[in-house]
């Protein structure tokens, strides 16, 4: 039998129905995996064996009343900003230190009813700030299919324990395309939802209006089992909605391309992208057009005003949401003279550079004499860009562009220059400005590394976004690839 | 034009001088490049910021189109102290209630849920005593 750790979620769900294995088989294979990889890999902030197991025989005892839910026994790894009720939770930052919830974010209640087997929280950028998780206070995750590069961020955690075989699913969130990204750097797919599909409640804040956690995979029935359990309306989260087209997800694929019309915006192609990337992401709209797909090249013209507009708003809403640090009712206290001198010397020591930088460049486009030349300006230009992507969805069924200019880049390649850092996410953050849906899977391999190529819909297009994915890898098997590193064992 | 200090004092963070000589470039760096939004004409256009939605439908980025109308008698009221009262309602909406968009308040019900317990709570915090959440002083000589 295949080795259980390389088993999908769809696929360890078929093995539970036909009683090939128990959920303390697969507890013990992901331990054992962890536990073999986790020091090359460093993709956990928290993991306690003992708790999984515990938690698996719990699971077993209690199989009649989850065995029909699809997540029940599925291993799945949580971001470390996403709360877990007596569960430390540190955000990537040491201004969190001792901290733990005392409460579940709205997806864990959902993930622990439906009998999900949860497998600690994984490594990010401090605050979900970058995109690579060297901003991560506990040091980068390495990417599995090569140990000198970064498995890109913020998710970047989450996206190498699915890499790695770790775990088959794992929650991730995208502000700008932290669940996109690292997905791309590491051979596997994520999704970013539209806005208020999944609830925020119990993420930690980063930027309101654009945080979305998401499902991280290998494979597209994986993430809609898991979209399927995550996606409901939350009654404590204002931004929440109901998907107007139901809550299935799963075995409704509509896999037939034919006839579909995809946008490809020239913007997207540009000398910004490395030329063996643009040539993956031409090759995926031959395959496509093989399959019967009506593909238009076209002009975005706001489109490239999204990096931009997104370090003005997203710092904005960090400035205000970082706020609430002020060593009074958890976390760190590094004391002060007065209460002033206490909140600076916490918050200096707390935080890390990139969240600096961050909490600055907000604060100054927020106070006096700035807001409207900066902060008001970045939202009309949102606006502009919300409104052309809805137009372009008047056209086309779907946009497709590259997820990232380049594969994974080394580690340390782009700590000295924030902006050079900021723009391999130049792909994926207008999706976040418009609040529409987007999906990267895997499309080959550049020098043995994984490239992405990004499916964007208009909003709760989630479920031809996933069909048209699994239409594309049924025809070209990219989601199977495999670091070598794990054909070496 | 970025005075650092000024600013760090308003975000409450201490910034040496060796990080200050370090930050200050990369943030003129980056300030630089989001001005590039100055080239675009947005004087017709609506940002969004804490404007009231006009009479008709719901604004703000997320808003769907034609998803929202509004009547003078609404088929659901949303109550709460903020709420408006026949403001929102929802279109053919099956579940009733009203969807969201950031930019507008969309309130649930001012119903009271169960508390999470003080005692765990305060047990978080880096310094309590009796009880309460224990601080420096707060009203005197400080700076401000």
């Amino acid at each position: 039998m295949k080795n259980l750790c390389h088993l999908t979620a769809y696929e360890i769900r078929e093995g539970y129905k036909n009683r090939a294995f128990s959920v303390t088989d697969i507890a013990k294979a992901v331990v054992a995996q962890v536990e073999k990889l986790s020091p090359k890999i460093k993709a956990f902030l928290y993991f306690d064996a003992d708790e999984i197991l515990n938690r698996a025989r719990d699971l077993e005892s209690q199989a009649q009343r989850f065995e029909h839910n699809p997540m029940f026994g599925i291993p799945i790894a949580v971001k470390d900003n996403i709360s877990i009720r007596g569960i430390p939770t540190t955000c990537g930052s040491r201004i969190l230190e001792g901290y733990k919830p005392v409460y579940d974010a709205s997806v864990i209640s959902s993930l622990k009813n439906q009998g999900a087997l949860i497998i600690g929280k994984t490594n990010m950028d401090e605050f979900a700030m970058g995109s690579s998780t060297e901003n991560s206070a506990f040091g980068p995750t390495l990417n599995p299919w090569d140990l000198e590069r970064v498995p890109g961020g913020s998710s970047g955690g989450s996206a190498a324990a699915v890499a790695s075989r770790m775990v088959p699913t794992a929650l991730g969130s995208d502000t700008g395309g932290s669940i996109r990204q690292p997905a791309a750097f590491t051979g596997i797919l994520g999704l970013k939802c539209t806005y208020g599909l999944v609830s925020r409640y119990g993420l930690i804040a980063y930027a309101s209006s654009l945080d979305q956690i998401g499902p991280m995979g290998r494979s597209v029935e994986d993430l809609a089992m898991c979209l399927e359990a995550i996606s409901f309306r939350e009654k404590r989260d204002s931004t929440s909605l109901d998907d107007p087209l139901g809550t299935k997800y799963l075995d409704n694929f509509k896999t037939n391309v034919k006839g579909l019309k995809i946008g490809v915006p020239k913007e997207f192609f540009n000398e910004g992208i490395n030329p063996d990337m643009r040539e993956s992401v031409y090759q995926v709209l031959k395959d496509l057009e093989a399959l019967g797909a009506i593909v238009e090249e076209f002009s975005l013209r706001y489109i490239s005003c999204s990096l931009p507009s997104y370090y003005i708003i997203a710092p904005a809403e960090a400035s205000s949401n970082l706020a609430r640090y002020d060593a009074i009712r958890y976390g760190l206290r590094v004391p002060g003279e007065n209460i002033i001198q206490q909140y600076e010397n916490t918050r200096g020591a707390g935080f890390g550079a990139e969240v600096k930088r961050r909490i600055l460049l907000g604060t100054f486009v927020l106070s006096a004499g700035y807001y409207d030349a900066y902060y008001l300006k970045a939202m009309k230009v949102r606006r502009l860009i919300k409104n052309e992507l809805t137009e372009a969805f008047r056209k086309y069924d779907f946009l497709v562009t590259p997820t990232t200019p380049t594969t994974a880049f080394k580690i340390g390649e782009k700590t000295q220059n924030p902006l050079e850092m900021y723009l391999s996410d130049i792909c994926t953050i207008g999706v976040n400005l418009a609040g529409i849906p987007a999906i990267s899977i895997p499309c080959g391999k550049i020098d043995d590394l994984p490239a992405g190529v990004q499916f964007m819909g208009p909003q709760f297009s989630e479920r031809r976004l996933l069909s048209l994915s699994k239409a594309y890898l049924d025809a070209t098997g990219h989601h199977q690839i495999i670091p070598s590193l794990l054909k070496e064992n | 034009m970025f005075d650092v200090e000024k600013i760090a004092k308003l975000a409450r963070l201490k910034i040496d001088g060796d990080e200050v000589k370090t930050i200050l470039p990369q943030l003129e760096e980056i300030i630089r490049y989001v001005e590039a939004l100055n080239q675009i004409d947005t004087a017709e256009i609506d940002g969004y910021t804490r404007k009231p939605a006009p009479s008709g439908r719901i604004s703000g980025i997320y808003a769907i189109p034609g998803r929202y109308t509004r009547k003078s008698t609404p088929s659901r009221r949303i109550s709460g102290i903020y709420a408006i009262p026949g403001r929102y309602t929802r279109k053919s909406s099956p579940s009733g209630g009203v969807g969201a968009s950031h930019a507008d308040t969309v309130l649930r019900a001012d119903e009271p849920l169960p508390p999470t317990d003080p005692q765990e709570r305060l047990r978080l915090a880096p310094s309590q005593k009796e009880g309460m959440f224990f601080v420096p002083k707060v009203i005197g000589d400080g700076e401000d």
